[in-house]
């Protein structure tokens, strides 16, 4: 059944309208993506951009019903999640899909021991017997990197710290070695010598089990350095996409230009004033039409509100693509030579 | 600090003074939280302090204490030479009129029934002043709001950003000397965080204010403030100017929040000595680690780190280490 050459995700142009008193919010509005095996795909956005609810509607958690309509295709390893049963559905997730969201005191059930969140999903998906499910979810507490799973593995989720309720997370979304991972702001509820270890921990699990990952964050620094690809979310939209490195170096949208000239950086001199993106993000119920930038874009000119741009690339780099007539830094860039890391000793 | 110490006070200017202060809660199930236990500081007139830590390092508790949001457990808290610890309500009233706090989550710290012209208007009329409507509008305009615009609006009727600029007129209704910050930004989209960080450097420029900054953010605390101070788990690592900080930093903890910052703009910048802690959990404040409270997770700890308590000692101009071991 499988085609190994073939995305093992593929997102034709999504749609998620959530219907809601005050009319249809068109949270997601025409994404396509594709994922390869072991790859990571980076999602950054700022809230109300869309990226968690495409996270969720790629999982098949948001579904066509009384209170929101999906249109488009998304179609993991060939299957279209959109077309599955409940119970199909339920069967994907815990063995092929995994996913870790932002608040992992949510994720788990605050009456039950740590070792039954993990033995749980290797009982029913893999048909374990109770002492097999036992080691192995020992096993994947050491994974993780908890200390001393034999005693963690009999307490409760209050019992640990936030950072470590997170590795319990992870462990339950990784213990059937799925195909693709979705971990939706995984590390932002966490502090920051504490996220840089789940990150690292995410990073080298993705290489040892060949996942495939979709990093979903407002911290463009998360992604930066760890993800394959980017894609960045604005207003529903992606505006730009491309490998991660030629996307940091020359954001080709005035958006992603201007959303990482925005982030004060450790290594410049205090005081400096910051490159703030004037106005607000766009009310999703009533959307500029055009491109939904351009009312905070400092380029932008009449052809940005009359005609919708769409996400391309040029002949040069046909992977590296934007959804802007007023592209910025298309000129090859002097090659960055960063300073001297001041963090450096 | 994670010693203690005092060569670090200035002898003049000073605004606002701490000395010794402490900060505790009883515990669930008995025991004490020590959430500060003895840390003494100071900001000089027209200076920022950014005071920095992870969750649990007590630095909204020291923000909160001196404010008298409770009256610190000991310790005193002078703000332009006039004690506050142990006022009374009355004379609260008066005397911390001079120092304004903003919060983490704007929306909240508003009432939600009121309409932002009585909301900025609060502060002199909740002390028996008749407000002036000019003046409102005035603050409102210097805060980037168009009084026009919001005058009647309600708190749920703006956005996260506005609101906080809302707060911030609010507290400069009050011709404060000292603004306390508490983690202002972190609830804030990165594109609004800018705009905000922007107007408290205008609104300390213009109004003339001294500024206390907590946060988690480095990159954050160092592009607003002048002066660092570094908690751990209630006790102060090190104190450093903030030009400084990426690259001079001394004590180990310092470092280590440092190499954990993830860069948009350096991916992938690894620094050849770098730092890693021994352990991720952070100690109960119920029961604190004896001498230096960062050993339990610091790779350079030796046995004089859990006999004695280092002191801040001076490692540069106005830059202070809490370390037995870090090369001042």
């Amino acid at each position: 059944m499988t085609n190994p050459t073939a995305p093992l995700l593929a997102v034709d142009d999504l749609r998620t309208t959530i219907h809601t008193a005050r009319g249809d919010l068109r949270a997601v509005d025409g994404v396509s993506l594709r994922l390869d095996r072991g790859e990571m795909l980076g999602v950054v956005g700022e809230s109300g951009s869309g990226k968690s609810v495409l996270g969720r509607t790629i999982m098949g958690l948001h579904t066509t019903g009384p209170l929101t309509t999906i249109q488009g295709r998304v179609e993991f390893d060939g299957q279209d999640i959109h077309g599955l049963r409940a119970g199909q559905l339920r069967d994907l997730w815990g063995s092929r899909i995994g996913m870790v969201f932002q608040d992992p005191m949510t994720a788990l059930n605050p009456v039950k021991k740590i070792g039954t969140h993990l033995t749980e999903t290797l009982r029913k998906h893999r048909g374990l017997g109770r002492g097999a499910a036992r080691d192995r979810a020992l096993e994947l507490l050491a994974q993780v990197g908890i200390p001393d799973p034999r005693r963690r593995i009999d307490q409760f989720p209050h019992e640990m710290s936030g950072g470590m309720r997170q590795r319990v997370v992870i462990a339950m979304a990784l213990a059937n070695e799925p195909d693709l991972l979705i971990a939706d702001e995984p590390t932002t509820a966490l502090d920051v010598t504490v996220q840089r270890q789940i990150l690292d921990l995410l990073d080298r699990l993705q290489e040892q089990l060949g996942m495939a990952v979709i990093l979903i964050s407002h911290n463009l620094g998360v992604v930066a350095g760890r993800a394959d690809r980017v894609a960045v979310m604005y207003a529903g939209r992606i505006v730009e996409t491309s490998e991660a490195g030629a996307l940091f170096r020359a954001p080709h949208h005035p958006y992603a230009e201007a959303l990482l000239a925005a982030i004060p950086r450790l290594e410049l001199p205090p005081h400096l004033r910051l490159e703030a993106i004037e106005g607000a993000p766009p009310n999703m119920l009533r959307p500029p039409s055009g491109c939904r930038y351009a009312p905070r874009c400092r380029y932008a000119q009449d052809d940005c509100v009359s005609r919708t741009p769409l996400l391309e690339g040029t002949p040069d780099e046909p992977d590296h693509r934007y959804a802007c007539h007023h592209p910025v830094n298309l000129e090859p860039l002097m090659p960055v030579t960063p300073a001297e890391p001041e963090g450096a000793r | 600090m994670a010693g203690t110490g005092n060569l670090h006070l200035r002898e003049s200017d000073q605004v606002l003074s701490v000395d010794e202060l402490v900060v505790e809660f009883p515990a669930k199930g008995g025991g004490t939280v020590h959430a500060v236990s003895g840390i003494s500081f100071d900001v000089v007139d027209g200076e920022t302090l950014g005071i920095l830590g992870e969750s649990g390092c007590g630095k909204s508790s020291a923000g909160r204490a001196l404010m008298q949001l409770p009256s610190p457990t000991s310790g005193s808290v002078r703000l332009q030479g006039v004690e506050l610890t142990g006022a009374s309500k009355r004379e609260l009233r008066t005397r911390r009129a001079g120092m304004q706090m903003i919060f983490q989550d704007p929306v909240s710290s508003l009432n939600p029934r009121r309409r932002v012209k009585d909301l900025v208007a609060e502060g002199p009329r909740t002390r028996g002043e008749k407000v002036d409507d000019t003046r409102v509008r005035e603050v409102l305009a210097a805060v980037g709001l168009d009084p026009e615009v919001v005058w009647d609006r309600r708190p749920h009727e703006l956005s996260g950003g506005q609101c906080q600029r809302v707060c911030i007129a609010r507290a400069l209704m009050l011709d404060p000397e000292l603004l306390i910050c508490d983690e202002p930004v972190s609830s804030l989209d990165v594109s609004v965080q800018a705009q905000i960080l922007n107007l408290l450097e205008e609104t300390k420029k213009r109004y003339r204010l001294s500024m206390v900054f907590i946060a988690h953010d480095l990159a954050v605390v160092k592009n607003i403030s002048d002066r660092i101070m570094v908690m751990y788990l209630g006790k102060v690592c090190e104190i450093v100017p903030s030009g400084q900080l990426a690259g001079e930093a001394l004590h180990p903890y310092t470092r280590l929040l440092l190499e954990s910052v993830p860069e948009a703009h350096l991916p992938g910048a690894e620094t050849e000595d770098s730092i890693t802690a021994t352990s991720a959990e952070l100690p109960s404040p119920i029961d604190p680690p004896s001498g230096c409270r960062f050993r339990t997770r610091c790779p350079l700890a030796t046995e004089v780190c859990a006999s004695e308590e280092p002191q801040l000692r001076r490692a540069g101009d106005g830059h202070y280490v809490a370390c037995h071991h870090a090369d001042a």
